[in-house]
């Protein structure tokens, strides 16, 4: 842009200046003609008439130039250069023309001899105008250099100009980026007053979403208490009522029981994964040692397997190459799931096996039962949660598949040679 | 055991105050934190474990428990919580919690992990059984590998203490059995060797093997040092 404005300047100063400095050139040409012409002087019927040296002399000095002149009475010549180009510009007081392989100026000046007279003295005073071009070309290469030099001077001060003026913007973008995913706080950076609005409606937007999650929040914790309360006792009340019925109630008790834990795993299920989705959008992710996640997993449910009699055998957790960069508290979950459905459909007396190992870059976590197995229907196709709401896992199977997709991480389920299932879970090692 | 039990509905509080009583615990019941912090600061020292309800009317559960865990006293916490986040679950155990339970939960589960937390805040007593590396103490009914006590569930707890008592010698399979599940309780056949199987499990990395005795029992032999 600045080249094409700096040939544009350029070319438009070369022509005002090659103008002026013609106009002048003409001017002093005029006067030197004139002077030419005002010393002829008619003797006996002939025209005598001085040459102004001193004119050409100062013609000279104001310029190393050619200098040529030509006297006429009518077409005849009387003095000077016969072959000025003068037939070709009969009629103009000034001309330009290629003379004598030169750019040339020339101007004319005439008078009558008598009056009433047509026949008339012309005089042509020529010079090359070599150095004239030159010098305004030179002017006009300075004043587009001094252009250029003025607008990239301009645009640097714009450019400087313009980053001081989003200084401010570009550091609270760089607090954006650097605060965590849940931090709703407002911006308290000291702002200039043209960004003031713009910082305000963030502010106000942060303190939108950090009131509807902590309302979500609040809801969520609210109802899992409301809801998890009333079924704990009747699951309670229902257990111990089992203890004291007559032989024939019990079995309707025992029914009870299993329909209320049922209930109760589902409400569990289901705002697990109400809040699965919340640490989604809060995106908190870590480093996580799968190994000793799973061993902390298996303490904690080795009472429940206990109750079961079935035994929890967790192998190879000590590595330390088994790192997931994720949500600890979703990969904690979606284990568990696995762990303990597996313990759900364990028969007694045999164990569950708890596997981690590092395959082909992946962490892969292994929870095999040697339980009924599943529908081999199933096997191969990708897992609907509708079609196995009520099957093997319940909403279990949806949390662990909701994990690995977020994770992008995959569940593989398959039968065991021997019987039972065999889940794998896969993680992209970090 | 002697527990204190903070729950305020009084529902839930009732069926849990009938089943620790019939199983033997010592429960005295709170159902307010007020209430709970009046019984910890008069009989501090008298309780096993706790069983501690987060959402309190009064105020949440956690307060009691940083007073527990101030005191340094040996005293376990089972907190119960019916929040479903584990975030929560994790800061309770940060916090102090030796273990929690989500409402609603099952009175088996209540037990084992009753049991657990019991074990977890047993000190090592001065006069044990040495049985290889392992020392076994028969009054808290625990099994120590220096000062870590190994986790060995009731079953194997009971076929340890069995066959610790052939002194040396094969433990009859039939003895081991009766041990386990006394004489009038089901069990399946093969159940003596699903458990010799998993406490051997436990035991081999401690320097302890069971052998089998072919056709009559079991051994448990200190592995000699090659």
């Amino acid at each position: 842009m600045l080249v094409i404005v700096s040939i544009a300047v350029y070319w438009a100063t070369n022509a005002v200046v090659e103008r002026s400095l013609r106009e002048g050139q003409d001017r002093n040409l005029q006067a030197v003609a004139q002077v030419i012409l005002d010393s002829a002087v008619k003797t006996d019927g002939s025209i005598n008439f001085e040459l102004p040296y001193q004119a050409f002399e100062v013609l000279a000095y104001s310029a190393p130039e050619r200098i040529y002149y030509a006297v006429f009475l009518g077409s005849e010549i009387l003095s000077g250069y016969e072959d000025i180009p003068l037939r070709e510009h009969a009629e103009a007081s000034s001309f330009g023309d290629i003379y004598r392989g030169e750019s040339t100026r020339f101007v004319v000046a005439s008078k009558s001899i008598r009056p009433g007279s047509s026949e008339s003295l012309r005089v042509v005073v020529g010079q090359t105008e070599t150095s004239y071009q030159k010098q305004s070309s030179t002017i006009a290469a300075w004043i587009a250099f001094a252009v250029l030099v003025s607008f990239a001077l301009l645009a640097l001060w714009a450019e400087l100009s313009l980053r001081h003026a989003l200084k401010p913007v570009v550091a609270i973008e760089q607090d954006l980026i650097e605060r965590s995913a849940d931090d709703f706080s407002p911006i308290e950076r000291p702002v200039p007053s043209e960004v003031v609005r713009l910082v305000q409606t963030l502010n106000r937007i942060f303190e939108q979403h950090r009131g509807l999650l902590q309302e979500n929040r609040a809801f969520i914790a609210e109802a899992t208490h409301q809801i998890k309360t009333p079924i704990a006792a009747i699951l309670m009340r229902a257990e111990l009522l089992e203890r004291e019925v007559e032989q024939q109630s019990r079995s309707a008790v025992r029914d009870l029981i299993i329909r209320a834990r049922y209930a109760s795993k589902l409400t569990t299920q289901l705002l697990m994964r109400a809040t699965l989705t919340y640490r989604e959008v809060l995106g908190a992710r870590e480093q996580v040692d799968v190994g000793a996640l799973v061993a902390s997993i298996l303490r904690t449910l080795d009472p429940v397997a206990e109750i079961k009699d079935v035994g929890l055998v967790g192998v190879d957790l000590e590595s330390s190459d088994l790192i997931v960069f994720g949500d600890r508290i979703a990969l904690r979950e979606a284990i568990t799931c696995l762990i303990d459905n597996a313990i759900d459909y364990a028969p007694i007396l045999t164990d569950v096996e708890v596997n981690v190992c590092l395959d082909d870059k992946r962490v892969r976590v292994t929870v095999m039962d040697r339980g009924p197995g599943i529908d081999t229907d199933e096997l191969g196709e990708t897992f609907d949660t509708d079609k196995r709401s009520s099957g093997h896992m319940g909403l279990g199977l949806s949390i662990v598949e909701k994990v690995a997709a977020s994770h992008q991480g995959q569940l593989c389920i398959s039968n065991r040679e021997g019987g039972g299932t065999q889940c794998d879970l896969l993680f992209a090692a970090s | 055991m002697r527990l204190l039990l903070v729950e305020d509905t009084k529902d839930l509080a009732d069926a849990l105050l009938k089943h620790l009583r019939q199983a033997g615990h010592t429960t005295d019941h709170a159902s307010s934190l007020s209430a709970a912090e009046g019984f910890w600061s008069s009989e501090r020292d008298a309780y096993d474990v706790i069983i501690l309800d987060i959402e309190l009317p009064d105020g949440e559960g956690t307060t009691l428990l940083k007073q527990v865990r101030a005191s340094g006293l040996p005293v376990g916490v089972l907190v119960l919580t019916a929040r479903s986040e584990v975030e929560d679950k994790v800061y309770l155990l940060d916090v102090g919690a030796d273990d929690y339970l989500t409402k609603p939960f099952v009175l088996d589960e209540l037990d084992a992990r009753l049991r657990a937390v019991k074990r977890r805040h047993i000190a090592k007593p001065l006069v044990t059984k040495e049985v290889g590396n392992l020392a076994y103490d028969p009054t808290n009914r625990t099994l120590w590998s220096g000062s870590e006590q190994l986790q060995l569930r009731s079953q194997e707890l009971k076929l340890f203490e069995g066959l610790i008592q052939a002194n040396g010698w094969t433990a009859a399979k039939e003895f081991l059995f009766d041990h386990l599940y006394g004489l009038d309780q089901d069990a399946s056949s093969n159940a003596i060797e699903v458990h010799v199987s998993r406490l051997r499990r436990k035991l081999a990395p401690h320097g302890l093997d069971i052998e089998t005795i072919r056709g009559y029992g079991y051994q448990l032999k200190v592995r000699s040092v090659e």
